[in-house]
């Protein structure tokens, strides 16, 4: 397998060092920059992350400053991004990194491994772009495009199939390790699209993508739907006295841990239960 | 989600009481119930 995807190195490489860097996260190489941004990244729209990753960094411009940050000015510079663990982890890492570390970030995948939050994607995507260390960063860009180029129709979702791509594209790793990475994580973003046509005809590998040949980019990746979200339904009281609001910091764990919130109670099927829980609601107000 | 906008005449303490403005600075609200401000009826 490694002779199909070797031809698509050195495109990508040169493809990735034309393109215009004018993301605020891509001016240079510095592992702490790349740490927020991918951290950011995660579940979030580029065009989203933006704002918040330069705020952040207006706020908190080293890893010194994040370690000893209070965790509701953190999360308050998180609000609105979501998945607000990502935020308490980052603080976690950190602080972990003056303890054990003399404040300097690992330099290798697997001291990046060893940090809260950061995954192996996370340790692939600093490791190779702030010290070009010859790992995979592999993401959903990236497992759309080397399926498209293997014409795999392995299901993308399941972790044999990231495991396999990931193995793949570590013995094909070129020295240029950071361009490589970015390069196809960037190719994903804007010419391999998905849900839509890919612009196949601007694709600086074409030549050597199977899915292209053989007329398949609308079925491959292929991605066996997961379960629905839970949804809440929930009864939500907004008190007021003069010009202030009733707020309740959430529990310390679970889902959204000690963010605010109005007072409220989960609407079940139960009737019974419900105006239960509303009588004791309705005891507080 | 059901929404009830009350004016209450005293501040039980099991809340914390914020203003618009303290919250918008200092607190951290989840977006569902951000959005929930001044979108209500009683």
């Amino acid at each position: 397998m490694k002779q199909k995807l070797q031809p698509i190195v050195e495109p990508i490489v040169k493809w990735y060092q034309k393109q215009e860097k004018t993301l605020p996260w891509k001016q240079d190489k510095e592992p702490y920059h790349i740490w927020v941004s991918e951290i950011m990244l995660q579940q979030t729209r580029i065009e989203a992350v933006k704002k918040y990753y330069t705020r952040f960094m207006k706020e908190l411009p080293t890893i010194q400053d994040l370690a000893v940050v209070p965790e509701e000015k953190l999360l308050k510079l998180w609000e609105g991004l979501g998945y607000y663990s990502r935020a308490k982890n980052l603080k976690k890492s950190a602080i972990q990194i003056q303890e054990n570390n003399h404040g300097k970030m690992p330099t290798s995948y697997v001291e990046l491994l060893k940090l809260p939050g950061i995954g192996e994607y996370t340790a692939g995507a600093i490791a190779s772009i702030s010290y070009n260390e010859k790992v995979p960063a592999v993401d959903g860009n990236v497992l759309r495009v080397v399926s498209r180029v293997l014409a795999s129709k392995e299901d993308v979702l399941l972790p044999e199939t990231k495991k396999k791509i990931t193995n793949k594209l570590l013995e094909i790793m070129p020295d240029e390790a950071g361009d490589f990475n970015e390069g196809l994580m960037e190719l994903g973003e804007k010419v391999c699209l998905p849900n839509t046509v890919p612009l196949c005809a601007t694709c600086p590998i074409q030549e050597f993508c199977m899915a292209n040949k053989e007329n398949l980019t609308n079925e491959i990746p292929v991605r066996v739907k997961k379960q629905k979200r839970k949804i809440e339904n929930k009864t939500v009281f907004i008190l007021k006295y003069k010009n202030e609001i009733a707020i309740r910091k959430r529990e310390k764990t679970g889902i959204l841990a000690n963010l605010y919130e109005f007072p409220n109670v989960i609407r079940g099927s139960n009737r019974r239960g419900n105006s239960k829980e509303l009588r004791k609601m309705a005891n507080t107000i | 989600m059901t929404v009830y906008e009350i004016e209450v005449e005293n501040k039980n303490k099991q809340w914390t009481w914020v203003t618009e403005k303290q919250m918008e600075k200092e607190y951290p609200l989840p977006t569902a119930f951000k959005k929930l401000l001044g979108k209500t009826k009683i």
